[in-house]
């Protein structure tokens, strides 16, 4: 393989916590968040704006470091330790385990209030990264083969980057009820991916024999000579319903990503191939020192990555949908305080291998014209959720954080969870014109 | 509101606390990989045979001064030695009249030809292609004969009886004048006899000299005769060999490291076929691995097989020998292996009494593989 190749694959695993778009749902909440017509498209604002940097991403995954360490008295054993059982590492992890993240930085936003309509422009980079490893890896290095053959296929990583630019609109069809929709055209920036689906060990007396099976796609112009290359390209939608019934009282139900693009992959390789070793081959004494062994299995390991004898592929295309996204939320002012609001938020996503579905009840304070928080705490797919956000007014800048996490806890100097979970940060800076 | 933001705040705390137990300072880094075992093969090592030995210089030189190997490998024992010289001023001197001719009688003499294939005998192997030969240098230029017998016999070395007595006339053998190594006996023991020619002799011996003898020495720097003796002979390895050292000396130790015990082992097997081309048969006995610093057997390891027959073989029919020597810990983990102590014991292999010896047999492990169970633990903290 070529070192662009590897370079790729380098950066395609270096970017595992590299993250999505995902829409900022404490927004809902927020009354001095310009950019919640991301949240929804109906959502319409009441003043012009325009923001240079929003800077969003979340992970989930659906194994936490309790997946491979354990508590033991006054240790912390690792699930390779003799003394846990296979039944619990690693019987009690998933098929998979899968780290999934996403990525959303907003380069550029503008809108502008026109009447009873509000028209948002926006320029984004979005990305994700996926992550995948079989349990059967972990399986064979606690139990070993005895005598058989050992499956490690389904490895999968991947990583994609595309541009967005999006037009949306909100109109204010009465006094209560509001309709959205925002039309995004997508581009493909960068993508890779890697699978390997099969992956054979099969170790006995007489031989150990590796077969394999994988492929590694990227982005990019097969032809080296063509500097600018198009990799694609598609559409999607996002729509929106925001309804006030009754003085304080707020609906919203919108559906993001509705859509996809054509991901052309340049440069693709494929490798088929297996690998046996039968022992040495007439080892002499004289050859029976520590050098000459590590030569022979370095020699060997060589011999192992010639068999994979990659191949160069034709480029293809493949269409690939977006992650979409359902949100559903209620909040009601208090007759008593009206800075003060409470709620509940539901959100599904839909990726493809490790969908998501969560549930929080939510309040939110405004106790002055400039500052708004909120804070949520529910139930998710993976566990135990809670988030909170604020916005700062300052002059004609607001400035908005939020974070979202799960409940599972952390290693301790670490902000690796113990279990499954989710979490999310969004940081944005905007300017009323 | 006083109470509520507090307690807001309060849920967020506990709910994003690090959970000290999982603090990574307590990790215990021992890892087992394998627990169910997992079986490598490790295919074939050696031949390590006898040439290879001899190009070790110690062990080369002691060998090479003991026998040497012909170009297909085979042990030859070879020896030549100038066992009597008579000096022709001495006849003259002792002749009655030094310008007749004259019959010139010498005593028996005898010398003992087996060069190491004696080495050979002691340990029980047998001769074959035995042939000796029996030279006489003529330093005088002028022809003569000969009289009385070359006796040659070889001796049983277990009873020290004669196994074999020969003895061939020597009389009115010519020997032409001014010759060097005129072989005057030549003979190839029947192969029969196996054991090595212990004794050659000349009995009765005489030289029927010319007259005027001073005037016939070939040259002042060589004016002796000489008898030279030769002799030659394979070693086979016959039905004899039954050197069972661990009855003379006890158990043998080796010294050695293999150091496992950073792996904490509990079982391990290795599986191979002994194929050897050495027509013998060892045997060894009562093994034992030795552990610590100072190398002692280990009452808390199993060794099994605790004897092991290794079959002999010969270069056209290798003998086969399938082991499967398995080591458990009795309590713990397999700790390293710093020697091995052992009875060994060698004794002919049936059916190959006839194979001559050669360099080129030797001892290779086929088909190797190992098993390990229990799994290999690595950053044990004992």
């Amino acid at each position: 393989m070529n070192k662009r190749i590897i370079l790729s694959l380098a950066a395609l695993l270096g970017a595992a916590l590299c993250l999505n778009a995902q829409s900022f749902q404490e927004g809902f909440f927020l009354r001095n968040y310009n950019l919640a017509y991301q949240y929804n498209p109906a959502f319409v604002g009441d003043n012009d704006f325009l923001s240079a940097g929003k800077l969003g991403y979340s992970i989930r995954n659906n194994v936490g470091a309790g997946s491979f360490l354990f508590p033991d008295g006054g240790s912390l054993l690792t699930g390779l330790n003799s003394s846990i059982p296979a039944e619990t590492f690693p019987g009690a992890l998933p098929e998979n385990s899968r780290i999934k993240g996403m990525m959303d930085i907003s380069l550029v936003s503008y809108g502008f209030r026109r009447g009873d309509a509000f028209h948002t422009i926006e320029l984004n980079l979005r990305g994700t990264a996926d992550v995948s490893v079989p349990k059967e890896v972990f399986g064979f290095l606690k139990q070993g083969t005895g005598v058989g053959t050992v499956d490690l296929g389904r490895f999968h990583v991947e990583d994609n980057v595309f541009a967005e630019l999006a037009y949306g609109y909100g109109h204010k069809v009465n006094d209560w009820l509001s309709l959205g929709a925002r039309a995004k055209l997508l581009v493909p920036v960068q993508g890779a991916g890697c699978d390997i689906t099969r992956l054979d060990v099969t170790a006995s007396q007489e031989l150990l024999l590796i077969g394999f099976r994988g492929r590694l796609d990227m982005t990019g112009s097969p032809d080296k000579k063509k500097r600018f290359w198009l990799n694609g390209g598609g559409l999607a939608v996002d729509l929106g319903i925001v309804a006030t019934p009754a003085e304080g009282l707020t609906m919203s139900l919108s559906l993001l990503d509705l859509g996809g693009m054509f991901w052309h992959y340049g440069k693709g390789y494929s490798s088929v191939g297996s690998f046996a070793f039968k022992g040495f081959d007439k080892l002499g004494s004289d050859q029976l020192n520590g050098q000459y062994l590590k030569d022979y299995f370095l020699e060997k390991g060589m011999d192992f990555v010639k068999s994979l004898k990659p191949m160069q592929q034709r480029s293809w295309w493949e269409w690939q949908w977006l992650p979409v996204q359902a949100n559903l939320g209620i909040k009601y002012e208090m007759p008593f305080y009206r800075r003060l609001a409470l709620g509940a938020t539901g959100r599904y996503l839909g990726c493809a291998g490790l969908p998501y579905w969560e549930g929080r009840f939510g309040l939110e304070i405004n106790p002055l014209d400039w500052l708004d928080m909120t804070g949520n705490f529910g139930k998710g797919s993976q566990g135990l959720v809670y988030g909170f956000a604020a916005a700062v007014r300052i002059c004609r800048f607001r400035l908005t954080a939020g974070y979202q996490n799960g409940c599972s806890g952390t290693v301790p100097y670490s902000s690796v969870s113990i279990g499954p979970n989710f979490k999310s940060m969004t940081l944005s800076l905007t300017y009323d014109l | 509101m006083k109470r509520l933001i507090p307690l807001l705040f309060s849920i967020l705390a506990i709910a994003g606390c690090e959970n000290q137990a999982y603090d990574l300072d307590r990790l215990d880094k021992e890892v087992t990989l394998f627990e169910d075992g997992i079986a490598v093969p490790l295919g074939n090592v050696g031949p390590f045979t006898l040439e290879l030995a001899s190009k070790s210089e110690t062990l080369g030189k002691v060998m090479s001064n003991l026998f040497q190997a012909e170009s297909d490998g085979t042990i030859v024992c070879q020896g030549s030695e100038e066992f009597y010289r008579l000096n022709v001023y001495e006849v003259i001197a002792k002749s009655e009249n030094p310008s007749q001719p004259t019959t010139f009688k010498i005593f028996d003499k005898s010398t003992s030809p087996f060069a190491a294939a004696g080495m050979f005998m002691m340990l029980g192997f047998s001769t074959a292609d035995q042939k000796i030969t029996m030279e006489l240098t003529n330093p005088v230029r002028e022809a003569f004969t000969i009289g009385g017998s070359a006796e040659y016999s070889c001796t049983n070395t277990m009873t020290y009886e004669p196994a074999f007595k020969e003895t061939k006339s020597l009389d009115g053998m010519s020997i032409p004048s001014s010759s060097d190594k005129v072989k005057i006996l030549e003979r190839s023991i029947p192969d029969t006899v196996t054991y090595a020619v212990s004794n050659l002799s000349l009995k009765d011996f005489s030289f029927s000299l010319p007259g005027d003898l001073m005037n016939k020495i070939r040259s002042s720097s060589s004016a002796d005769f000489v008898f030279t003796s030769n002799y030659s002979s394979h070693i086979a390895a016959g039905d004899r060999i039954n050197f069972d050292l661990a009855s003379l000396l006890g158990s043998i130790s080796v010294f050695f490291k293999l150091p496992i015990g950073a792996y904490c082992l509990e079982d391990a097997e290795v599986s191979f076929e002994l194929q050897s081309t050495v027509p013998m048969q060892v045997t060894l006995s009562d093994l034992k691995l030795l552990t610590g610093e100072m190398p002692a057997e280990n009452p808390e390891l199993e060794v099994t097989p605790g004897t092991l027959v290794i079959n002999g073989g010969s270069l056209e029919k290798p003998g086969v020998t399938p082991v499967t020597l398995r080591i458990k810990s009795l309590s713990g983990f397999i700790p390293d292996i710093t020697g091995v102590k052992v009875g060994l014991k060698l004794s002919s292999a049936p059916g190959y009494e006839k194979t001559l010896l050669s360099m080129k047999q030797g001892i290779s492990v086929k088909s190797a593989s190992g098993t390990l169970r229990g799994g290999i633990t690595f950053g044990s903290n004992e």
